[in-house]
Order: structure tokens, then sequence, then C-alpha cells
């Protein structure tokens, strides 16, 4: 039986119409579609803030934490039980502000994880604070003289860190972000995907046009980017050259997908029961532990 | 009963090989089958610092810190100024000639035995190995006290063979020779034969930590993860290097908020899962531990508490989390908190600690302190055959299936805990969630729901009041006193063997009870204690009366508490708990 958006859809999202996390939700139920994942082997891990009650909208199993603890959380799923598909999302203040510690760890553990980033460069559940990821000079309600601090380079920030997936998708090209998006999930190890999701309401300027002006399709790279680079995912100077001129030109596709040793891959393959489906029986085993302390 | 007991310290600088000679004698009297604690003061430094071990032996199991030394070994000057007031009349010193050309001013009390004995200097002479120093004074000991060889090979082939090798067992053998020679023939040393051996029966040593490690083990818990820190550190180290071996995961996270919320996605996934920190930890968990309340996540959290506030004291003991413990995050948040106070209870606490995480899906904190978790204890093996598991409600895939789609995680129920699934459950979809929810686990701000909710909540810990698998209050002492002691954590041990000077003196007027858990907290039994006493005084570690004020809290019997109070980074010990009681009275 073939499951379909609406089979993966709970309740009625409370974003903004127009907002990018609409078509963030839709690109993900796509991906989940044509990997031809049962949805009660999938685990949506949210933070806090508009994109991260992606986990409320999605019918799969969820878990909607706590401001910038997405990460973590999914990395505990993760161990647990590392037969689920685990899929941790959340928007630039949860992940690049709060959360930004964990997000460099969890790259260098490469734990077999997703990440979306919902990137809309404004603080929008507050109703309109600057981010990690705003523009220098972007006037909001506490940033009134304009932004000061040089926005974090998501792309950069996760290849300097190691990582051995990094994608950029946009919300208005839901075919293509559904497409980088199962890519990520497919792929073994830590997977990293940065959403241009707009959001229509307090972010005035890096709206749907202003990104649709500013973007290139990746593959392309060589008549985009001034070096005229050639696309090439598995070349860490292509992805760094592409991620270095994110202010520049921002991307749409996959910057690099390399294989890299997967966190508790030796540990995994000794063990085929997940430590979350492991019955508890045999405590005779910790007798025998204790009796190493005892005295013959 | 301990009738006699013999408290040996050794001090020296950090790095001086106090731990490991410590730990050597620990075994030697291990394997003669005397009862034994230890109490380790050191600084929070690799290297440098004064540095001691204490080993208390004793005719019976122990637990407690001894104030006054019987025999002291020092390596450097500071360590005799610290621990010269320590010594009581017909104390034996030994000092490392070597390095001590003086002795400073000495304590007034009668008969002490000084021996000064070139220490580093045979150690260097003999092995070129300064280090060996700490196993001439072993020699030295085990001359005086007359110890049978055989002890002393089996102790050093337990601490040393194993882990060195043949050759370092037999240069150590050695060196306890040269030490028991110089004291024979060089000192002519008197020998002061050790009580016979009470040969304890199906005993076993291992530290706090060490037992809680057991427990978590044995409950079954198949996901640590944590951050290193004094003094909870062993904990999770054992775990890296245990657990995997029977099939459960670790990862060392990046900062303590990411312990405890990866622990969470294991219990979120349905595997037991824990954590283990100090104050410092515990204090970045708080907004997570609330998590765990709102979204009913089973987790175990062990705080190794070590005195505060701030960094503090990160190698010294306190009593001083029982606040924060019941207290800390924001919002009404379900948890239950237990408090071990000896090694059998650290294992058993631990164990249930996990099953009440189960059975009322909420955070368990299980409070230690650093004299327990990082001293050894000779104890007696643990009640395998009492170990449960019950892992609660969980809900099976044919009741699932059953329920045609209708499965509600956060159901209201009579003792507010719902069935929960698990992912990968087919029909047990659900979202967990520390938003404020409905039954069904999505937000929901409705007010009437929220109260429900809230109500729901909370009734788990009334429920849990009822638990078996909740530490009850263990009472002891004179039932017909007309005075009252409470305590909790280690204070336990020591008060039971104050109360046995007490005894000896036919000065004892006092009945006890342990505090075991603060949420939820036995008030009744509190109460009816209290009820036909005159006084009674709560004994614990920290500055603001922690303990006293939760009684106040939740019975009302506040005329009649009175508190001793230790907030030096030190353990009590009988001694001084004994004398305070009679003060008191």
């Amino acid at each position: 039986m073939t499951i379909t958006t609406k089979d993966l859809s709970y309740g009625k999202p409370t974003w903004c119409p127009g907002c990018g996390h609409f078509a963030v939700l839709n690109a993900l139920q796509r991906a989940i579609i044509e990997l031809g994942l049962k949805k009660e082997n999938i685990a949506c891990v949210t933070g806090i803030g508009c994109s991260s009650k992606l986990s409320e909208y999605l019918d799969t199993y969820g878990y909607h934490t706590i401001h910038g603890r997405s990460i973590p959380s999914a990395a505990g799923v993760k161990l647990a039980n590392p037969g689920l598909e685990v899929i941790a999302a959340g928007g630039d203040g949860d992940g690049f502000a709060i959360g930004c510690g964990h997000f460099v760890h969890a790259v260098r553990r490469n734990i077999d994880i997703t990440y979306i980033l919902m990137n809309n460069q404004v603080y929008s559940l507050t109703k309109g604070q600057t981010s990690p990821t705003s523009d220098r000079g972007f006037v909001t309600k506490t940033s009134p003289d304009g932004a000061e601090e040089t926005p974090i380079n998501p792309l950069l920030l996760a290849l300097a860190a190691g990582a051995s997936f990094v994608a950029s998708g946009f919300s208005s090209d839901v075919a293509e972000l559904s497409k980088i998006i199962a890519a990520g999930i497919r792929h073994k190890g830590f997977s990293f995907i940065n959403v241009m999701s707009p959001c229509v309401t307090f972010n005035k300027l890096n709206t749907y046009d202003w990104y649709k002006r500013n973007t290139y399709n990746i593959e392309e790279s060589e008549s985009e980017l001034d070096s005229g680079i050639k696309y090439n995912p598995k070349s860490y100077e292509f992805a760094m050259e592409v991620a270095m001129n994110f202010f520049i030109r921002k991307p749409v596709g996959i910057l690099f997908d390399v294989e890299v040793p997967v966190f508790k891959e030796t540990w995994l393959s000794q063990y085929p029961v997940a430590p979350a489906n492991q019955q508890i029986n045999d405590i005779s085993q910790y007798h025998k532990l204790m009796k190493q302390y005892c005295r013959e | 009963m301990i009738k006699n007991s013999l408290n040996i310290l050794i001090g020296g600088e950090a790095g001086d090989g106090i731990l490991s000679t410590g730990e050597i004698l620990c075994k030697i009297f291990f394997e003669m089958g005397y009862g034994l604690c230890t109490y380790k003061n050191f600084p929070s430094r690799i290297r440098g610092g004064h540095t001691a071990y204490s080993v208390r032996i004793a005719d019976d199991f122990c637990a407690g810190r001894d104030p006054e030394i019987d025999i002291l070994v020092v390596f450097d000057s500071e360590s005799f100024e610290i621990h010269k007031n320590e010594l009581k009349d017909g104390s034996v010193v030994f000092y490392d000639s070597s390095k001590i050309k003086v002795l400073g001013e000495k304590p007034d009390r009668k008969n002490i035995m000084y021996y000064a004995v070139p220490f580093a200097e045979l150690a260097s002479a003999n092995f070129q190995k300064p280090m060996f120093k700490n196993t001439i004074a072993i020699g030295c000991i085990a001359s005086m006290l007359n110890i049978d060889n055989k002890f002393i090979e089996n102790g050093f082939a337990k601490s040393i063979k194993s882990k060195k090798g043949d050759d370092a067992f037999d240069m150590n053998l050695r060196a306890c020779g040269i030490g028991a020679n110089y004291y024979n023939d060089s000192l002519k040393g008197v020998k002061n034969e050790l009580w016979p051996s009470p040969v304890l029966k199906n005993a076993l040593m291992m530290t706090g930590n060490e037992a809680i490690t057991l427990g978590a083990l044995t409950a079954g818990c198949k996901i640590a993860v944590a951050y290193p820190i004094s003094p909870a550190t062993e904990i999770f180290e054992s775990m890296c290097s245990l657990l995997p071996k029977y099939g459960g995961n670790v990862m060392q996270a990046e900062d303590e908020i990411a312990a405890l919320c990866a622990a969470m996605g294991g219990g979120f996934a349905g595997a037991r899962s824990m954590t283990s920190t100090s104050g410092p930890g515990i204090s970045l968990m708080a907004e997570a531990i609330g998590l765990a309340g709102c979204a009913e996540v089973p987790v175990v959290i062990i705080d190794a508490q070590r005195p505060g506030p701030s960094t503090g004291l990160p190698t010294k003991t306190e009593q001083g989390d029982y606040y924060h413990s019941i207290f800390c995050s924001h919002g009404d948040i379900p948890r239950i908190v237990i408090i071990p106070g000896n090694l059998k209870q650290c294992f058993e606490f631990t164990v249930n600690a996990f099953n009440l995480a189960d059975i009322y899906q909420c955070p368990v904190i299980v409070l230690s302190e650093q004299a327990l978790s990082q001293n050894k204890f000779v104890a007696p093996e643990f009640d395998f055959s009492a170990v449960t598991i019950d892992r609660g409600k969980m809900i099976g895939d044919n009741e699932l299936e059953g329920l045609n789609g209708g499965y509600l995680r956060y159901k209201f129920t009579d003792d507010g805990v719902s069935p929960r699934t698990i992912p990968g459950q087919k029909n047990g979809i659900y979202l967990c969630n520390g938003n404020e929810h409905c039954e069904s686990g999505r937000i929901s701000e409705d007010p009437l729901n929220r109260v429900k909710m809230m109500d729901k909540r909370q009734k788990k810990i009334e429920s849990a009041s009822k638990s078996k698998f909740l530490p009850q209050p263990e009472y002891f002492g004179n039932e017909s006193a007309e005075y009252g002691v409470i305590m909790a954590g280690s204070n336990y041990e020591t008060v039971k063997e104050a109360f046995s000077i007490l005894d000896r003196e036919g000065a004892n007027v006092f009945k006890a009870m342990q505090i075991t858990a603060l949420m939820p907290f036995p008030a009744e039994e509190v109460s009816e204690f209290c009820s036909n006493l005159k006084k009674v005084i709560v004994i614990e570690n920290n500055k603001t009366a922690q303990l006293s004020n939760i009684i106040k809290m939740n019975a009302p019997v506040h005329s009649k508490l009175r508190s001793i109070l230790k907030y030096d980074g030190v353990a009590l010990s009988a001694k001084e708990i004994a004398l305070a009681l009679k003060e008191v009275r």
C-alpha cells in the first residue's frame, strides 16, 4: 500500500499563508514517499520555533523538544534505535544561536541523522528579531540600527566542522527540495540541509523574489561562479568554493556528499537488536560482574 | 557492630602515588576479611597539592570517616602539619626522612611513636624509581601489624599483577620486603598485631559509583550519555567500557544539556537511559528535566553531589543539591528524587530508579554525594534475587491494532499514567511534546485540557508515593527515645555508628529516621516519627538546612526541629555526630 502526503499530514499548520515551511513539510513528505519509508519507522525531532512545529504537522513519530536541543535529542533516539530514520529540524535561531554548539559536534560525530535547518534569517515565533543568519544591516525590533554581526555561513560552518553531507535547498522549488531531502536521508552519516525558507511576515528583505534573484542551480556552478569551478560534490574544494560564495550567490543542490565513518558503525555491526528493542531479562550476567568485586 | 577499628592515613603531594597506595592497602585488608572504608581527600588538580587517602579497617562492616588517625604516613612536611592534630594517644607516625629533615612541632598527645624512614632514598637506591617509596611504606605498616605475607601477595596480585604484569608485581613485593626489613632491623619497630579478622563472608568491595553503575546495568540500562565531571566521571567511564558489552550504547556529549537531551532521546525511543553528573551539570540540565516531566519521558539522572555554589569544591563532598533536585526548572514538574545512603542502597535504589522512571514516565534523580561515590566500602554482596524489572505500561502491537487508530499517548487515566508506545510500533504513532498538549500529544492551549493535563501528570507522583519501588524510610535506634534524628545520604551509616558509640556510653536517647526520597516526600511518616519526640535533630552537609526546610514544607513539625550542619567539604564522622548529639540534647 502506497502512502500519500495526506497520510503523512496531521492537522492544519498554523504557519502564515505563503510561509516557506509549508514547502519543507511537503518536500519531506514527498521524500518519505519516494524512499518508501514506513511512517512508524520515522522519528521527527524538532526544537522550538515556527519551523520546529514541523513535527506537529507530520504524521510520524515525533518529538517536539526544547529550544535548540533537537540535535542531541535526535542523536539519543538514533543511539537507542539505529533502525529508525531520524530527522531533526528547526530554524536558524534554534540551530545556530542556542543550539549552535550541538550542530558542530553532531557534524563531527557524523551520527546518521538528517538535519533540516529551515533558514528564514529572522526570529518569527517571537515576532521579528534579528537572527544569527540575518544579513548585516537587517533592521528588526532588536536591531533598530541594523544587525551589527556577521551572519553565520551555514554551509561553510558545516564543512569546517567536517561534514559528510551538505546541501542547500529553497522553498520555492518543492520538487528539487524533496530530491535533496531524500538524498540526505539516504546518506549514511550526518546530513545537513540548509533550506532557504522565507518568512513572509517578519522578513521583508529576504523575500521569495530576493532569493530567486540570488540563487542558482549548483550544477551550473561553472557559469554561475566567478571561479568557474565545475560541479563535483565529491570534492571538498568544490564544496568550499560554493560555500565561500554563499553570501554572494546562494546555491540550490548538493554541495558535498562523501563517505566518512559513521558514528558507532562498529558497534552497530555487532549488535543486531537495537538497545530500544532488547528484552531485559538476564540479570545473571550482572551478578557475575558483581562477583568480580568479591573475595573468592 | 564495630568494636575495633584502625585508621591509616597516607599523605603527600598529588602525583606522589598516594591514591594507588591506598588502593593496595584496601586490597590487602579486604583479602584478610576486615570491614573497610576509605576517605579520599584530594585536590582538583593532577600534580601538586596535598593529597590524603585514609583506609579505615574494622572488625565489622564500616562506612564512615574516622577523624582520628592511628597510623599516619607522610611524605612531606605539609601533610604532617595538616594531619598532626588528628593523631591521638598511642598513634604511630612514619615520615619520609629523606624529604622531612626535621618534623614540625609535635602534637600534645601521649605515647606517639615517630618512625623516620628515608622512603624516597630507599626507593631510589633499590629501584631508581622514587614511586616505590609508597610500597616501602606499605611494607613498614605490614610488618608492624604482622600481616601474613600471603595476604600481601594476594593484595599485590589483584592490584598490580593484573594491571602491570609480573615484573611490576615482583618489584613491588621486593619493595614491600625492604620496608618490612627496615622496620624490623633498622627501626627495631614494635609489633602491634591487629585484632583478629572477622573474615566477613559474602563481602564485596567497591565504590558508590561502582555500585550505581552495577545497579544501572542490572536494571537493563541501555543508553548512557554524559559529560565528564567530578565526582561522577567514573560512572560514565565504567559505562563506556561495560555497556557496549551488554548490548547498550554510550555517547560522550558536548555538554550536560546535550547529555540529558540525548539520554531522553533514548528514553523516548524505548531504551532504559541515563546520564550521570554533578552540581554544575545538573544545573545545566534543568530545562531538559522540565521537558522530561512535560513530555513524560522516562530517564534516570545520577547526581553525585559536590559542594557548590558554582564550581565550588569539585573533589569534596556536600549534600547541597536537595533544593535543586526537587525545585529546578520552571513550572510544576512531576519528578522523583531518591537518596541512597550506602553501597547497598546505591545499587538497589539505582535499579529501582529505572523501574520508577518507566512506570511513572518521568525523570528520576538519584542523589549520591562525593563521599559515597568515590570512596571504597566493604559491604555484603547485593541481593540479586530481590531485583525486579518493571517497565510499566507499555502497550503491545496487538492491543494497538485493536484500537483502530485511536491510540492516545497522553490518555487520562486514574493513576495519571498513560500506556506508551515506542517508535517503530505500527498504529502507535504520537507526538512526544514539551508544549502543553492534548491526549494525542499535539499542541493544545485549551484551558480545560491544560488543567486536566497538569492534574494527570502530578497524579503520577501521588501514585508513585505508594509504589513498592519507591525507597522507604529506614528507622533505627532506641524505640522509646524522646529525641529523634533525621538524616539522608551517607549520614545514614554515620549516624548508625554514632548511635553505637552512644549505646556503649549508655547515652543513647535517640531514634533515627533516614529520608530516602525527597519527591514524593514521606510527609506522613515524618509527622508520625516526630509525633512523640521532644526534639528532632536534622543532620546534613549543607549551609542552609535544606533537608530540614524540605521537611518543614511537607510536615507540621517545625517547632521540634534542630539542625546539625556541616559544609566545609568534609563528611561528618560518627564521633563528631555522637559528640554533637550529646550537646544538642
